[in-house]
Parts: structure tokens; C-alpha cells; sequence
């Protein structure tokens, strides 16, 4: 689940093409601590996210990989050479920012035109790649436009085709889509996720905003506090979140605390009397006489009409809120041991119909679908300096 | 990109902690000359103040200069001409300044630019002359008394009428300007809502504008009085002896008698009234300033 | 003007009714009344430059009503006075000077103050600010005691110092308020692209400064030229054009003939200014003409703040 290699191995020596290694980068301002010793490895191609609350220090680490900010510790690594010193213009990576930095004074095509005249490439090569960028990122015809006359999302384009003619072996975006709408930012999400996969290059994502990260990326790590909480794929932080904080910032989701009466068959259990319980899979050792803190998805909790498996949790509670979304309808559950429960009902059937707020209810979920993400005897870590007690 | 390229030099640390020496080498010349050539003279002239026969430095020390200024009643009478005639004229063009501000902002459209432009060329062109001029309009042979029948109006000119007309009419547009700013930064739509809201225009001028060109109205007054009570050529070309100004005063005992230690020791007092009254308005400005 | 849907929508039914005829005849004598109150704000501003022109070609030295018939005398009589002729160069001279110097150290302040934080960085803008707040007659006069303490001839050398350091933080304030504009952003995105530090200056801070820089040239030259108090006390035996304007003011036989050289030099400025906003708003548009013209006005309130 974690990427965090061993430091003492080098990347291998085959291909490194767009190949990033952040190795244990520690970054402070005055007194405090913006990155703490943070490992990241993102081969050629990916697109990969940095996601986390604002000052996670996700954009000072896309900085450091862009060489505006230096490391106090660890190296930068990029296609297999040593970049900690080496000046932004000279690490053939490329930014896009949030603000874009649009030179105003120039036209789309000269602000596109800029960083291949500066590098002192040929007339007729900077002409071939201009006309093939900018039909990549659709922006025929406004050639001649200055930026004001842009609207955001043309002026989005042309910081990505600004970046894109260099070439870079790496494009690093920070949160590129935060100045947009939301409608023109779902469009946008789905074309630069598009122009990635054509362009094969290795995109760093920075964003706060999770279901944008969820959409585009092959591996997301999600910060918080300047740690990694978990480095993986989109699914499995969804559905194996290693930490209460990735489990909150990732979807909707119920934390429950846990009291562990007794464990058998793999599964800890806290009995509620009457036949109800709660169930998780056990993760390991430890948790026996203890507690632990485990996260249910709102769509994986069914209402039950009298009984349940055994290996599935069983509880009952009384509504409180009933909220109909369209497609799904939202019930808010308060349990006998106080807690609430957010729960999904998938609305596919004509005619179903929902209980009313005060009904007194029962719900049942899968012992899989509770996921145990730390407890009070030992941190559920199987690498255990990626995983922290995060703040929900 | 070839791997020889890339392994340069390394870059400078963070420059942050080079900023101090970074602020020194840009701003050595400047701030020395200002200390030099700013300073050292308004220095000098407050050592001038203290001697006993400036520019003499061997004769002495004394405070005799600022008594003798402070009490002189001929000083505070001038002082007193002075202030109401600037102040006449200050509310003269503050009555034109504000309703010119608005307009340009909220009303002049496509006009806008070539007002204010007219505006800053008003100031800028011929100077003197214009002043001048007004002896052409006022005077006992001039346009006013032309068009007015009857005998000549004799109080037109080289009076405090004189004085005050001529110094609102070269001073409006640094009164008019900062209020432009000022103004400008106001959401027009807060006025749309106001006359939705059915307030009036005495309601709106009250309630809105002037509380929001504020901040413009105090920088107006740093930018108009403190040159008004300082001005000389006005008072020289179209005032009389009822008109008699402190600007005046003090050239006049500079460059008429060579009275030094009276000039230098007025020029100081009037330099502080000058350095409190700036701060004060300056407070007062930023009070009023609307966080946005 | 764009109005808000739902903003309208608050508004009660009957502000909402079309106009009736008593409202819209109230709104033509506002118009009307702003036109003649705008009428008159002109005619006292620009009034005495016209007067001043029509006495330039009225042929006679008495300046009163009625006109007495066409000359241009007082103009060839101009072109020949010695006196006027160097008092001109000396301005131009002067102003020639002083403009670039100002350009230079006011733009270097500006970068100073705007971009560096340092401990003494209030009391340097004080400092920067104070000679645009404090009245030329003040610093003139200190100036003439300073130059005779340490024994420095007044002469044309003197005026030029002393102009200088009243005149750079008028460009100070104008190119920092542009600066001020600038987003760093655009230097970072420079960077990454490749530029080095004298690039990021040369391709992005001086076009975005630039209109300011000519703003500002414009500016200093008009304040040197038209200076008349610290000429009055810095300045030695030569004359400056102000100077001379200013004696011969007062001297019956000379008014005609100042009032001749000042049309042509009003027309120079306001051909010039012209072209240099025309240009100024083909290259970079309205708001920054208007924001320069302000700018380099409202100077404390864009220094101070």
C-alpha cells in the first residue's frame, strides 16, 4: 500500500523516462515543518496526485520536484539523476499554476512560443511544435488573442500548451482547475486525464479537492500534516483507507470506535446485547481487550429485516434524517451506542420506499466492509512511519 | 535534454535570506541622496534657525528666532489670512471636486479618459501664465467687468477674492483626483441597490459616497493644503495687501531681507504644521478606508 | 449597466413600473444640469489658456477687452528674444537631465520597496514620500541654505540636484504602484520556462512596467520644466524658463510675448501627451492609460498606501 522505498536502492538503471523519486525530502519555513520526510516514487506515465488540506505541504513538495523550493533533507530524483541543486529552468520538468502566470503583454501564441525562443530552438521546430500543441489542447484559431480576451478555460489551455511544447519529461499542476467553475471543471478533468494518456508524460497533480483526484489518477497520495497518510491507487483508498483522516477526506464515510469484546475467527467484535453486533476483520495482532477505530462506506450498510450472516455486523438505530438524492436516498442513523450513521440506499427499484425520520430501524453490513484503521494498542501499520492518527 | 546540461552549478540558496543586502545595493544611491540632498538641507536649516546671525555658524546660539517669530503678531495675522483663504478655496474645491469624481466614475462612460486627461492637463500646461491670466479676467479692464454693465467691480483682483478663485482654480485637479480614486474603487452596483432601495440623492451623496471617497478626500487635503499654505506665486500675481500670504512671508524674508534666522525658523514651523498635518490626514484617510 | 436578475427581483412593484413622464423629465435636468456644471468646471480650467492664446495674436501689449485685431508679432518677437531663448535651452537642458536621472534611481526605489522586505523598510518609504508631501518653497530654501553653508555655487548643476531629489519619488510612486500590479506568478512561470534572471527582467517585468516607465519620463520632464520655486532659490545668475515666465509676467512690455511662447509650448505638450496616451492605450489599453494618468497624479495616495 505504501511506496515508500528503501532509501539505499538506487531507481534501476534501465528506463527512466519521466521518472520522479522524492527521497525522504524534509522542507521547513522558520519553525515549522511544511514536508517531513517524504517518499514518493512515481514512474514515466503516471498520472499521479498529491491530495491533502491546505498547508499538507503538497505544493511545497510539487515546488521542491519543480526546483522553486529547496529540500533542507533528502534529493530530488528525476529520470535517474540527482536535481536537489539544479535550477528550475535546467530540470526539464514543467509548471502550470494555479494562477497561471500568463504573460499579458504577449498573444496565446507568442505566451506558448516563449519557452522553446528561450531554450533557442529553431524557427521551423518551434512552428511544428506550436501548430501540433496547439491543436492538442484544442486551441485553434485564438492564435492571436491576448489573455484578457481569453475565457478561464482557454487561458487554462494555453498555460498547459505553454508548458507542454517544452516537452517535458514531467508536468507538474497545481492546482490548475481551483480558478474554474465547477461544470467547466469536471470538463477539464476529463480532457487533461484524455491529453495525459496521449501525451504519455508523467503528471504530479496537486489538488485539495478529492473527487477531482479520484477522477484522473493512477495513484494519489494523500497528505496531511506533511506526511504521506497513504500512497495508492484511487479504489483502494476508497475502500482501504489506512487512516481515519484518509477515510474522511476520501468519500463519505462512518467512523465508528470500536470496543473490542472478544475476537474469533478473524474478526473482532463489540457485542451490543440482543443479538447485535459490530464486526471487523481483524488486521493482525494486538487488538484483543482494546479498541479500534474502524470505517464503514455509507452504500455498503443495508437495511435488515429481522436477522443478518453471521459474519456480518448487526445494529439497530432510529432514524433521524432521510434525504432523497436522486438516485441514491440518505439516511441518517442514530445507533444506541450515540453514534450516527450516514447510510446510501441505492434507489433502483420503482416503487421502494423509504423509512420515515423517528422509524426505528435495522442495519447490517459485511465484517469485510468494516475496515479497521487504528486503534488505541497499536497503530494498524503494516509500515508503520507511513501511517498516522490523523485528525478526522 | 543532455545529462552534461543539466548538472550545473548549484542554485543559490533560497534568496530570502539574501534580501536585506539585496534591498541595500537597489536602494544605496537613492536613499543616500535623499539623506544628503533632502535631509542634510532640512538639517542645515534648522541649525540655521538656532544661530544667533545665520548664515554666520561663529556667532552663536539662540532660540531668539522662534520667540521672536512665534510672538510677532504680524506672523499670526498672516498666518490667520493665510488659513482662511486656503480653506475658502479647499471647501470651494471639494464642493467641485467630489460631484467631478462621481461623475467621471459613474456617469462619463466612455468620457472618463479624456476628462481625467483634460483634468491632468489642466494642471500641467502653462503654470504661471495661467495665474497670470486671471489678472485678464478679473481686472478693472477685464472679461468680468466687460460683460458686467456698469462701473468696474474694483475687488476682483489683487484681493483675497482674487486670491482664493485663482487657487482653487489651480489646485482642483489635485483635489479632484485622489477623490477619482478613491471612488473608483467603489462597487457601482452598490449604488444600483441604493436607488432600488429608494434612496435619494441627498441620501446616496451622505450615507455612500462620501464615506466611501473618504479616504480620497483626506489624501486630496494632504496633496492641496499644504502646497496652498506655502504658495507664493498665486499671492504675487493676482493678491493685494489684504492678501498677503505665508508662502510670501517666508520668501520674502529669505530672498527680500535676508533675514535668515526669522525665514529659517517660520520655514521650520510651518514644516512641522505641515509633517502633523499629513499624519493626521493620513490617520484619518486610512481609518476611513473601506477594507475591501 | 448589467443588473443583477435576482437582484430585481427584490425590488418592491413600484419602483419597478416603466418611467412615467415626471421621472423622465427629472432625469433630462440632471443631465442637463451635469452638463452645465461640467461646462463650467471646464471653462474655469481652461478659460485662462485661452485667453492667453488670444492675447498671443491680439495686436497690442495692453491686456484688456476688446481684442484689437490679428498679429503674430509677438510671436517672431519671441523667436528673437536672447533673454527667452536661453532661458529655454536652460529649462530643456534641466529637464533633459533630470528626467533619466529620476527614471533611473525612482525606478530603482520602486523595485527596492516593493520587492524586499527589510527592517527599514517603513522608514525608507517615509523618506522616498516626504519630499512629494512636503512644499517645494520648504526644501527650496533649505536647499539655498545648504548649498551656501558648504560653499556650492547656485548655478543650473544646484537646481538640477535639487530637483532630482523632489522629482525621483514621483517616478517611485508610478512604477511601484505598477509593480505593485505585477504578478509574481508570471516570474515563476518565466522561470520554469527557462529565463534567467536578466530574462525574467528583460521579457516580463519591463513590458509590464513600461507604460509606467513612459508615464513616468513624461511626468518628471513636465515637473522639471514647469518648477519655478526651486529654481527660484537653487538657481544662480542664469534663468530658467519658469523664471523667466515669472519676471516678465509682470513687466507690460513682455506679457505678449509670454503669452505667445507659452501657446506654443502648451500645443508642444499637448500634442505630445496626446500621442504618448494614444500609444499607450493601443499597447496595453484603457485601464492602464487611466491608471497611469491617475497614478501619476494621486502620487502620495499611491505612494502612502
Amino acid at each position: 500500500m505504501s511506496a515508500t522505498p528503501d532509501t539505499d536502492t538506487e531507481p534501476t538503471a534501465t528506463s527512466h523516462e519521466g521518472e520522479i523519486f522524492v527521497d525522504a525530502v524534509t522542507k521547513r519555513f522558520d519553525d515549522v515543518t511544511a514536508v517531513d520526510a517524504v517518499s514518493i516514487q512515481i514512474p514515466g506515465g503516471e498520472f499521479f496526485s498529491m491530495l491533502g488540506p491546505s498547508g499538507c505541504g503538497k505544493t511545497t513538495t510539487l515546488r521542491m520536484i519543480a526546483g522553486f523550493e529547496m529540500p533542507d533533507e533528502g534529493r530530488i530524483v528525476l529520470q535517474g539523476r540527482d536535481v536537489t541543486s539544479v535550477p528550475p529552468a535546467k530540470r526539464n520538468v514543467n509548471m502550470v499554476f494555479q494562477a497561471y502566470g500568463l504573460f499579458p503583454h504577449m498573444t496565446v501564441a507568442e505566451n506558448i512560443a516563449f519557452g522553446p525562443k528561450i531554450k533557442k530552438l529553431s524557427k521551423s521546430e518551434i512552428a511544428e511544435r506550436m501548430t501540433d500543441v496547439i491543436h492538442t489542447v484544442r486551441l485553434d484559431g485564438l492564435e492571436d488573442r491576448r489573455p484578457t480576451q481569453l475565457s478561464g478555460g482557454q487561458q487554462q489551455r494555453v498555460a498547459l500548451a505553454r508548458a507542454l511544447i517544452n516537452r517535458p519529461a514531467a508536468l507538474l499542476l497545481d492546482e490548475p482547475l481551483g480558478a474554474l467553475d465547477l461544470k467547466l471543471r469536471k470538463e477539464m478533468q476529463l480532457e487533461l486525464k484524455e491529453l495525459q494518456q496521449r501525451t504519455e508524460t508523467t503528471f504530479v497533480y496537486v489538488t485539495h479537492d478529492q473527487e477531482e483526484a479520484m477522477t484522473m489518477s493512477d495513484r494519489i497520495a494523500v497528505m496531511n500534516l506533511g506526511v504521506v497518510e497513504q500512497l495508492a491507487t484511487p479504489r483502494e483508498l476508497y475502500q482501504r483507507p489506512a487512516s481515519a483522516f484518509v477515510a474522511g477526506f476520501i468519500g463519505t464515510s462512518n467512523l465508528i470506535d470500536l470496543r473490542v469484546d472478544r475476537t474469533d475467527a478473524g474478526l473482532l467484535a463489540m457485542d451490543l446485547g440482543e443479538g447485535q453486533r459490530i464486526l471487523a476483520v481483524d488486521p493482525g495482532s494486538g487488538h484483543d481487550h482494546g479498541r479500534a477505530t474502524i470505517t464503514v462506506r455509507p452504500e455498503w450498510i443495508k437495511l435488515a429485516n429481522g436477522t443478518a450472516e453471521d459474519r456480518a455486523s448487526y445494529v439497530g438505530g432510529t432514524v433521524i434524517d432521510v434525504v432523497y438524492l436522486g438516485s441514491i436516498t440518505q439516511l441518517i442513523v442514530l445507533l444506541r451506542t450515540g453514534e450516527r450513521l450516514t447510510v446510501h440506499r441505492l434507489n433502483d427499484e420503482v416503487g421502494a420506499v423509504d423509512p420515515h425520520p423517528g422509524e426505528s430501524v435495522m442495519l447490517r453490513w459485511a465484517a469485510e466492509h468494516s475496515y479497521v484503521v487504528g486503534s488505541s494498542v497499536a497503530p494498524a501499520a503494516d509500515e508503520g512511519d507511513d501511517v498516522r492518527e490523523g485528525q478526522p | 535534454m543532455a545529462a552534461a546540461d543539466v548538472a550545473i552549478a548549484p542554485a543559490k540558496r533560497a534568496r530570502r535570506s539574501g534580501s536585506g543586502r539585496g534591498a541595500f545595493g537597489i536602494l544605496f544611491a537613492p536613499v543616500t541622496l535623499l539623506i544628503v540632498l533632502f535631509l542634510g538641507p532640512m538639517v542645515i536649516m534648522a541649525f540655521m534657525s538656532i544661530l544667533k546671525f545665520p548664515p554666520n555658524t561663529s556667532s552663536g546660539r539662540t532660540l531668539a528666532h522662534y520667540t521672536d517669530v512665534l510672538t510677532d503678531p504680524l506672523n499670526w495675522k498672516i498666518a490667520w489670512t493665510t488659513l482662511w483663504m486656503s480653506t475658502t478655496a479647499m471647501i470651494i474645491m471639494l464642493a467641485i471636486g467630489i460631484p467631478l469624481a462621481y461623475y467621471m466614475v459613474f456617469r462619463a462612460g466612455r468620457w472618463e479618459l479624456f476628462l481625467l486627461l483634460s483634468l491632468v492637463l489642466a494642471d500641467e500646461l502653462a503654470p504661471v501664465v495661467k495665474i497670470y491670466a486671471w489678472q485678464v479676467i478679473l481686472g478693472r479692464n477685464g472679461i468680468v467687468n466687460w460683460v458686467i454693465p456698469g462701473p468696474p467691480i474694483t475687488w476682483l483682483l489683487f484681493s483675497p477674492f482674487a486670491v482664493i478663485v485663482t487657487l482653487a482654480a489651480s489646485y482642483i485637479t489635485y483635489t479632484t483626483i485622489p477623490i477619482y480614486a478613491a471612488m473608483k474603487a467603489i462597487d457601482a452596483s452598490m449604488f444600483e441597490s441604493a436607488v432600488d432601495l429608494g434612496a435619494g440623492w441627498w441620501v446616496q451623496s451622505k450615507r455612500l459616497l462620501i464615506p466611501l471617497a473618504a479616504p480620497g478626500i483626506f489624501i486630496a487635503m494632504i496633496l492641496v493644503y499644504i502646497p496652498m499654505l506655502t504658495d507664493f506665486v498665486t499671492a504675487d500675481i493676482v493678491g493685494g495687501t489684504g492678501s498677503y500670504m505665508m508662502g510670501q512671508r517666508v520668501r520674502d524674508l529669505i530672498l527680500g531681507s535676508g533675514d535668515w534666522g526669522a525665514g529659517s525658523a517660520l520655514n521650520l514651523v510651518m514644516l512641522v504644521v505641515s509633517i502633523v498635518f499629513s499624519l493626521l490626514a493620513y490617520k484619518l484617510a486610512r481609518l476611513n478606508r473601506i477594507q475591501t | 449597466m448589467a443588473t443583477n436578475v435576482a437582484e430585481r427581483a427584490t425590488v418592491p412593484v413600484a419602483t419597478a413600473l416603466p418611467p412615467t413622464a415626471g421621472v423622465r423629465f427629472r432625469s433630462h435636468a440632471v443631465t442637463w444640469s451635469w452638463r452645465a456644471f461640467l461646462f463650467v468646471v471646464y471653462l474655469v480650467l481652461f478659460g485662462p489658456l485661452v485667453i492667453l492664446m488670444l492675447f498671443s495674436i491680439n495686436d497690442s501689449n495692453v491686456l484688456a477687452f476688446p481684442l484689437e485685431g490679428v498679429t503674430f508679432h509677438w510671436y517672431t518677437d519671441a523667436f528673437h528674444d536672447q533673454l527667452l531663448h536661453a532661458a529655454l535651452v536652460n529649462s530643456i537642458v534641466v529637464a533633459c537631465i533630470v528626467a533619466p536621472i529620476c527614471l533611473v534611481l525612482g525606478t530603482l526605489t520602486a523595485f527596492g520597496l516593493t520587492r524586499f522586505r527589510f527592517r527599514a523598510r517603513p522608514a525608507v518609504s517615509g523618506l522616498v514620500g516626504a519630499p512629494l508631501i512636503l512644499p517645494w518653497l520648504i526644501i527650496g530654501i533649505a536647499a539655498l541654505m545648504f548649498y551656501v553653508r558648504f560653499k556650492v555655487d547656485l548655478s543650473l548643476n544646484t537646481v538640477i540636484a535639487t530637483q532630482v531629489v523632489c522629482t525621483f519619488p514621483l517616478v517611485t510612486a508610478i512604477v511601484g504602484a505598477q509593480l505593485f500590479r505585477f504578478q509574481r506568478v508570471q516570474e515563476e512561470a518565466a522561470i520554469d520556462l527557462g529565463c534567467s534572471r536578466m530574462q525574467v527582467l528583460r521579457y516580463i517585468i519591463l513590458p509590464h512596467i513600461a507604460p509606467a516607465l513612459a508615464a513616468s519620463a513624461i511626468f518628471a520632464f513636465t515637473w522639471s520644466f514647469n518648477n519655478y520655486e526651486i529654481s527660484a532659490f537653487t538657481l544662480g545668475f542664469q534663468q530658467t524658463f519658469p523664471v523667466w515666465v515669472y519676471s516678465s509676467v509682470r513687466n507690460p512690455d513682455h506679457t505678449a510675448i509670454v503669452n505667445a511662447i507659452s501657446t506654443v509650448i502648451s500645443i508642444i505638450q499637448v500634442g505630445l501627451l496626446t500621442v504618448a496616451l494614444l500609444f499607450l492605450r493601443a499597447r496595453s489599453g484603457d485601464d492602464a492609460a487611466r491608471g497611469i494618468i491617475a497614478g501619476g497624479e494621486a502620487v502620495a495616495a499611491s505612494a502612502e498606501t
